[in-house]
């Protein structure tokens, strides 16, 4: 069931990441001011978002496993901020390559470009903790602290570009009164329809991680019924 | 390319390729 529910997931990513390639190359129109790299939004966006989105997956399952002291909420919490990583440094060369020609440099200091950057690293520090310990639960439990509190930087570079003054824009879609009068409706559309890709991916990718780390966790049962080999060799060596 | 379009296809080629590692990466070991 489990690998059904997979594939179809799977499945939904492969064909909403078509149509979203589709939308964002091919029917959304040519942004007026900053011509065919505007394309690059329909990417850069999805990445931040779902990035914020696995970052958030790290607080609750971090808060879960401290709660519980269930080593499956780490394993959720370290896969979801393994994702996260990815696609918050995907988001920033996605921006670098939209700011090249828009801004006409490929980085600069601004509040919004520091602050992702710290998000990015302080996740990066909250992976490398993961392996100080030989004690699983004490990785998670350092871990789950850092986790929570790491979250603290997604609302600070989502405000950046409303706290101080940034040479990158202001949210879109993501403001008060909505994205109504600020964006063309199938721009809208081709960036909704990539955050789904974006979001069905990363789940997809997320619920494999996760059953291959419960795979490697010799603490965890098999999902079968079936015994392990060594419980097959111990049972072997019984009956004789 | 001087429309910006080599700048878009850069960007939409990185993300199929970083999508792509991530599709190989989870699959490691993982038991079908």
């Amino acid at each position: 069931m489990r690998s059904l529910s997979t594939s179809l997931l799977g499945g939904g990513a492969a064909v909403a990441g078509a149509a979203a390639a589709w939308l964002g190359l091919l029917v959304a129109p040519t942004d007026a001011v900053q011509g065919q790299p505007q394309r690059l939004m329909y990417v850069h966006v999805p990445a931040a978002w779902v990035a914020y989105l696995t970052f958030a997956g790290v607080l609750l399952a971090s808060i879960a496993y401290l709660v519980r002291r269930d080593l499956r909420w780490d394993r959720h919490a370290r896969s979801a901020a393994e994702i996260g990583v990815g696609l918050t440094a995907l988001a920033i060369v996605l921006g670098s390559l939209w700011g090249r020609p828009v801004w006409g440099v490929w980085w600069t200091w601004e509040p919004r470009l520091i602050t992702t950057v710290v998000l990015l690293a302080v996740y990066v520090g909250y992976l490398g903790v993961r392996g100080l310990s030989t004690d699983p639960h004490a990785n998670a439990r350092r871990a789950s602290v850092i986790g929570i509190a790491a979250f603290v930087n997604v609302p600070i570079v989502h405000y950046s570009v409303v706290w101080w003054r940034t040479l990158h824009q202001p949210p879109t879609v993501l403001r008060p009164g909505g994205p109504a009068d600020s964006i063309e409706p199938m721009m809208l559309a081709s960036l909704l329809i990539a955050v789904l890709a974006f979001t069905l991916a990363a789940v997809w990718v997320h619920l494999r991680r996760v059953a291959v780390l419960a795979q490697n966790d010799p603490a965890v049962p098999a999902d079968d019924d079936m015994p392990r080999p060594l419980e097959l060799t111990v049972t072997a060596r019984t009956s004789r | 390319m001087s429309d910006g379009w080599g700048w878009v296809v850069v960007g939409y080629v990185l993300t199929v390729l970083v999508w792509a590692g991530y599709a190989w990466w989870s699959g490691r070991g993982l038991d079908r």
